[in-house]
């Protein structure tokens, strides 16, 4: 998949949406330092690790997205986007937890300069595990039947409606089939008593 | 900062990608190069080892986040708020059990 840049989508955003985030940001910040004031850097270091912009953006994505479709389906789009972008954030934290281990390992290691270093390490990490998880859906996508492969999410979605909208039809269907079958197996038939005839219609004429 | 990589989410396409950064711990990167200065070394690398234990249950919490949205299509807002409290409790359990 392509990785883009899309400029436009700052003009889109309102100013009090990036005032939210701004805040949203500044409140976690200014909390994590007084909570690592009051019970020290092992508690503070809980909250430094909360991602204090995720919430508010998955928010904002769901609304973008809702907006920019033109189908009907604009919320199930904005909340799909929104997915998509936390199953990004646990890729990333994959790629913190590899830039943090040496200095969380070694005290010596910690330094402002190696700062560079750590996001340099968190972004390659992140980006070879994302690059390689696309490639799998990419390698699963590919051994799909064409038919499969090329169906939207939106198309799925519409598909699995249409199935469910057929279903008095295949009721119908099914009311119509059993019409032509016999009400009990003949094994059943078999283990019940002839039924009885009156002594005179087994007599030849 | 915080601004910074709210603006780089909303440029970068496609979605799962610029969310990336939504891990990358914003608030931090505000603080890091400060609590260095001000504080030991020592001080920093316990934060360093909490925030890894922090970051194991926003994994967690990242991944049930996204199943939640993208299968069966609840509010991100709802979904999010919700799923922070139970990240929030876990992420301290683990502290309690493996740093405290």
């Amino acid at each position: 998949m392509k990785i883009s840049l899309d400029p436009s989508a700052l003009g889109k955003t309102k100013w009090y949406e990036y005032a939210l985030r701004f805040a949203f940001g500044g409140a976690i910040t200014v909390a994590a330092g007084l909570i690592a004031n009051k019970w020290g850097p092992g508690v503070g270091g809980l909250f430094l690790a909360f991602p204090a912009i995720f919430p508010a953006s998955a928010t904002l994505i769901e609304k973008h997205e809702k907006k920019n479709s033109n189908s009907l389906d604009g919320t199930v789009r904005g909340r799909e986007a929104a997915g998509l972008d936390a199953a990004g954030a646990a890729i990333g934290s994959i790629g913190l937890i590899a830039s943090l281990s040496p200095y969380g390992a070694y005290a010596s290691s910690i330094d402002v300069a190696g700062d560079d270093l750590r996001y340099a390490r968190l972004l390659i990490t992140s980006v070879v595990i994302w690059l390689s998880t696309e490639d799998a859906r990419g390698a699963q996508r590919a051994s799909l039947p064409p038919s499969r492969a090329s169906r939207t999410v939106s198309q799925r979605e519409r598909y699995a409606t249409m199935r469910f909208a057929d279903s008095p039809l295949c009721l119908r269907a099914l009311l119509n089939f059993s019409a032509h079958v016999p009400p009990f197996p003949p094994r059943v038939h078999a283990l019940r008593p002839a039924p009885s005839r009156g002594p005179s219609s087994n007599r030849l004429p | 900062v915080v601004s910074f990589f709210a603006v780089l989410g909303d440029l970068l396409k496609p979605k799962s990608f610029a969310g990336l950064r939504g891990a990358a711990p914003s608030v931090a990167l505000a603080t890091r190069s400060l609590t260095v200065l001000k504080d030991r070394k020592a001080y920093a690398q316990t934060e360093a080892r909490s925030m890894i234990v922090g970051v194991i249950p926003f994994f967690f919490y990242a991944l049930c986040v996204s199943r939640l949205l993208v299968r069966h299509k609840l509010p991100a807002l709802a979904v999010t708020a919700s799923s922070i409290l139970i990240g929030m409790a876990a992420a301290f359990g683990l502290w309690c059990a493996a740093l405290r």
